[in-house]
């Protein structure tokens, strides 16, 4: 995706002008790719790619997959990633939770030790956690640890408590009538600000609009395009542009009242009603109330009763569902603060960390192994006010894992040692990791062939026309890796918001050949979106499904169809009639695939034009942007259908659903369904893993038969790893961790492949 | 002269200041953002990173603030790719690298491209001439690209003579300072055949001729001062294009230099690093076209400076 286009021409030249076979040295016929001895080099150091330079190597703020490798050596949570990426024991023992995964007790080890002596104890997790959550941080993967109670509501900026003892009025003003008063630290939700800043010149309403299901809202450009306002009905669509005669005065009007709720933009919105100072009035969805720049605002909130407690007694069973929210009234912006001390966690002693969670989340032990729920100190952290990343470099930062920092040159290298203060020191059989940040495809490879690297990295690629080449050889490896490459359509664009359109497509798309043909990797064909390989008890749910033949993906309504695809056009009212050798579809207007600039990207995109034209005779145009022009581009809606995908943030199928859902920050197709969230909802507040995982699996059956992204493949990992680097596993998470390997000189007569360190698994959880 | 020099430094400030406003300007008008991300972040969370970044106020009065910033502290801001690093010291780190790669190319550049034209200049309309000029056709059609990967395979890969990539001893260096230079020897070689054409044919070296000197004198005591004019104004905007296109070496060999920002930090919208790279680009072309123009004054006498 990084590389530029230079690379990737380089790629391209390489594989036409000197195909690997024809090009390779002499040594073809070995059966490694390249030299297997190690020239001058120490058992005890392992060298191996991590591609690029990392962003953060702070626990809470990183969000790419270079610097979370190197965070997963430097720290360690409560619990870690085992050489087969199944969680054992990290900072904690053992933990007890109820029997629906809402509430976690861990204990920690009593001797664990940040690299400076100090102990690591409940309190540095605590801290870690509020510290992600609390929006002035500005972490960008706050979403991992959402589960935590009230933790989505405080990134978000909704919900604050009071400072001090507060009165509720009823109106937007200060002399407003009290409705109520508030304790000091009472937790509220925040509806509304007022005032707020009215710019549109479109006409209000008079009052909330019936029969509208979604809005969509075009505020005017910087290009002098005049702003929209798009009403979507079941079967209407109005659109209404600026009227000068009818519109609002611009300026700061206050709140009056909320209304009934609406979808604007594909976010959760409310109408309100607003008063100017001279006596306008009028009703206006909430997407288009600009932020008024005044600092004596009124906030409209409503009482937020669930607290944690971390009682299970305290709780009502079953889960709530969540309720609409009633406006209380108007309170001063500036007596109510963001706070995290409403956040579902809580150290209840150096060595006790208590989770309360917002909903029943079996997966958490496995959320708890990634790079975001890693400890980190307060005193290391805040050393830096003025400069809040200084902490993170080579002369500053501490760390608790099993290695640490000891050498960074900038876009070129990172070395690390062994933590003394770890309890794997004595035991570890590497005692030196470098990692070089080489980006360029056939350079990795060359080096590994060289004999400079001694694996090709988690996050290392291989340039895929060398795939076939280097297949045979022994030090190649491959696995399946928890990510769906689809493309994602704009439902709300003819024809595609037809869903007959959207399933003729797809049944269009031979994707074994594509997969055979165009990407040559091994990744397996998907006709749905949550690989089959995943963990959670899915891939078990799959596999029995398919032996008892009752596999909902994969029938004639799934897979490969181009009859009938042809048919499903017919009916969408677009005939495909035959035309010379091919075919065409009458009236179908051309279709718009929008990719981000890349070579593989425009591969998979030139197979699928040219299947959806053999197939179907239905004309689709290429456009490719800048991945940040294309992001801004699918944010305001405009494409019709765009390449995405998934990688798995972690096991569990719950991951690949969040971003169907209706309330998904990443649900950018328009598409949404009130059963699809039910369902969701109620596999994941399941706690018998079978029958929630058959729930997931219904609920995966609504996006196959309705469409709204076009699954293309489930990812596999690729790489080159030496034959006497022993305890490394491929694993589904792509998490192969080096303090479980180790150099085995003596690899052409030892066999074994057990890993550097006995992995300690974590006994059966306790009662909470 | 002095003078003329300070002069002509003077004048490169307006310069600056102009492409520094309009590219400010220019990136932050394209579409997209350094904090677009695919996973999309809560508009609180958003607010708090753009804050950090100064996004929050309005577009000219980050200009002054960046303008101001760069003027009194000499600071381009942190990165917004690389957070916790400065744009001074990301250069600072990456700009040494690239020098060394871009003189140590400019070197055997030359080394390779005087001898190559005066060859071919001396002896011209013979098969050496012909021979030369050839090989600098290849050198300038053949991209670097396309040099560097069968180095690589026939030095590094097949005789296990040079390292593949990297930049860490004298021997990293060979294949990259080498494909750096390819196409600019070619093109020095061209400049320095027709400069010495020129140059062989006019009176002073007729007159040298003509008192008995031996053509060996003739060459490199009279004609070779006059016949590296074309290649000295070219040294400048030569220079500075090394630098800006090594890019691709450093891709291919994994050299920690700074070439490969130009296009990234557009790529990443890192607008702080791109407009530090930038101009220090600026600075590093104008000041070398500035020399290039001193320069002039003490290889011919004829020229005035003013």
């Amino acid at each position: 995706m990084k590389l530029v286009s230079s690379a990737s021409l380089l790629l391209v030249f390489c594989g036409a002008a000197c195909s690997p076979t024809a090009c390779s040295p002499t040594d073809d016929k070995s059966p490694y790719f390249g030299t297997t001895e190690r020239h001058g080099k120490d058992v005890h150091t392992f060298y191996v790619n991590n591609f690029s330079e990392p962003e953060y190597l702070d626990p809470g703020k990183t969000h790419d997959s270079s610097s979370s490798k190197l965070i997963q050596h430097l720290f360690e949570g409560l619990a870690a990633y085992g050489p087969d990426s199944e969680p054992v024991l990290g900072v904690a023992l053992r933990y007890d939770k109820t029997p629906d995964s809402t509430f976690y007790r861990f204990h920690l080890r009593p001797d664990a030790k940040w690299n400076d002596g100090k102990p690591v104890t409940a309190h540095d997790f605590e801290y870690a956690f509020k510290r992600i959550i609390d929006p002035s941080t500005g972490s960008q993967s706050a979403s991992n640890l959402y589960p935590l109670k009230n933790g989505e509501l405080v990134n978000q900026g909704k919900l604050k408590l009071t400072k001090a003892e507060v009165v509720v009025r009823a109106t937007a003003s200060a002399d407003g009538a009290e409705v109520e008063k508030l304790p000091k630290g009472a937790a509220v939700q925040v509806l509304g600000r007022s005032p707020v800043a009215v710019t549109t010149a479109i006409a209000p309403f008079a009052d909330v609009p019936q029969g509208v299901e979604e809005l969509g809202y075009d505020p005017p450009d910087a290009s002098g395009a005049p702003e929209k306002l798009v009403i979507l009905g079941a079967s209407s669509k109005d659109e209404r542009g600026p009227d000068a005669a009818k519109r609002l005065p611009a300026g700061d009007y206050t709140l009056v009242r909320r209304l009934g709720p609406t979808v604007c933009n594909g976010d959760n919105d409310h109408f309100y009603e607003v008063a100017g100072s001279g006596g306008a009035r009028g009703v206006l969805p909430g997407c288009m109330l600009g932020v008024s720049k005044t600092d004596k605002a009124m906030l409209m909130v409503a009482k937020h009763a669930d607290v944690p407690t971390f009682e299970v007694s305290s709780r009502d069973a079953p889960p709530r569902e969540p309720v609409a929210l009633e406006p209380l009234g108007f309170l001063n912006e500036a007596a109510v603060q963001i706070d995290t001390s409403i956040v579902g966690v809580r150290a209840v002693s150096d060595g006790v960390l208590e989770l309360e969670l917002a909903y029943p989340t079996p997966y958490l032990l496995d959320l708890l192994c990634g790079a975001n729920a890693f400890p980190v100190r307060r005193d290391v952290v805040e050393k830096f006010p003025d400069d809040p990343d200084r902490w993170q470099r080579l002369e500053n930062i501490v760390t608790n894992g099993p290695y640490q920092l000891s050498g960074w040159k900038f876009r070129y290298e990172i070395r690390m040692s062994r933590n003394p203060h770890h309890r794997y020191h004595e035991r570890l059989k590497i005692h030196d990791i470098v990692w070089m940040s080489v980006e360029s495809a056939v350079s990795g490879m060359n080096l590994y062939k060289a004999g400079e690297l001694d694996y090709s990295g988690d996050n290392g690629t291989l340039p895929p026309n060398y795939i076939p080449f280097l297949e045979p050889k022994k030090d190649f490896e491959r696995t399946n890796y928890i990510g769906t490459y689809w493309y994602e359509y704009n439902t709300k664009s003819p024809p595609l918001d037809k869903v007959e359109v959207r399933k003729a497509l797809n049944l269009a798309v031979d994707k074994k050949q594509l997969v055979e043909k165009v990407l040559l990797g091994g990744q397996q064909p998907a006709s749905h979106f949550v690989p089959d390989f995943m963990g959670g008890g899915y891939e078990a749910a799959a596999k029995a499904d398919q032996a008892q033949g009752i596999d909902p993906f994969s029938g004639p309504e799934a897979i490969f169809n181009p009859e009938r695809a042809r048919e499903l056009l017919g009916k969408a009212g677009y005939p495909v009639v035959p035309d010379g050798d091919g075919w065409r579809a009458e009236g179908m207007p051309p279709i718009e695939l929008l990719y981000n600039t890349s070579e593989g990207h425009r591969k998979v995109a030139v197979a699928i034009q040219d299947m959806w034209k053999r197939h179907l005779g239905v004309s689709v145009t290429l456009r490719n942007e800048e991945w940040k022009v294309m992001l801004k581009n699918v944010r305001d809606r405009n494409y019709q259908v765009v390449r995405f995908g998934w990688i798995g943030d972690y096991d569990h199928p719950q991951t690949f659903m969040d971003t169907f859902m209706s309330k998904s920050p990443n649900t950018r197709t328009g598409w949404k369904s009130a059963a699809f969230d039910a369902l969701v909802a109620k596999a994941r507040s399941t706690g018998d893993t079978a029958e929630s995982m058959k729930l997931y699996r219904e609920a995966e059956k609504i996006l196959v038969d309705e469409v709204p992204k076009l699954p293309l493949y489930f990812y596999t990992k690729v790489g080159l790893i030496k034959p006497y680097v022993k305890g490394f596993h491929f694993n589904r998470r792509n998490e192969q961790l080096i303090h479980w390997m180790w150099i085995d000189e003596s690899w052409r007569s030892n066999e074994s492949d057990a890993p550097a360190l006995e992995p300690e698994r974590f006994p059966p959880p306790g009662a909470y | 002269m002095s003078t003329y020099a300070l002069r002509r430094f003077l004048t490169l400030i307006p310069t600056l200041f102009v492409v520094m406003t309009i590219l400010f300007f220019l990136f932050r008008l394209a579409p997209g953002n350094a904090f677009d991300n695919e996973k999309a972040l809560p508009p609180e969370v958003l607010k708090n990173v753009e804050k950090q970044f100064g996004f929050d106020k309005p577009l000219y009065e980050q200009y002054f603030v960046w303008l101001g910033r760069i003027f009194t502290e000499g600071s381009f801001g942190y990165s917004f790719k690389y957070p916790g690093r400065t744009v001074e010291e990301i250069i600072a780190t990456t700009f040494p690298v690239s020098l060394e790669l871009g003189l140590w190319a400019m070197v055997t550049a030359l080394a390779i491209g005087v001898p190559l034209g005066i060859i071919g200049a001396v002896r011209q309309n013979t098969w050496k001439d012909s021979l030369a000029m050839a090989a600098a056709l290849v050198g300038i059609s053949i991209p670097r690209f396309v040099v560097a990967p069968l180095l690589v395979l026939l030095f590094s890969l097949k005789l296990y003579l040079l390292p593949v990539a990297r930049w860490e001893s004298w021997r990293h260096m060979v294949m990259p300072v080498f494909c750096a230079a390819l196409p600019m020897a070619a093109y020095i070689a061209r400049l320095a055949r027709a400069g010495m054409l020129e140059v062989i044919r006019s009176d002073f070296v007729r007159t040298a001729r003509a008192k008995g000197l031996s053509e060996r004198k003739v060459i490199t005591r009279h004609a070779l001062k006059g016949a590296m004019l074309p290649v000295v104004s070219f040294l400048g905007p030569g220079f500075a294009g090394l630098l800006v296109g090594s890019l691709v070496i450093e891709k291919i060999f994994d050299i920690p230099g700074m070439g490969r920002y130009l296009v990234e930090a557009v790529q990443n919208r890192d607008d702080n690093l791109f407009l530090g790279v930038v101009v220090v680009y600026a600075v590093l072309l104008t000041a070398s076209n500035a020399i290039v123009d001193i320069a002039y004054k003490f290889l011919d006498p004829r020229v005035e400076l003013d």
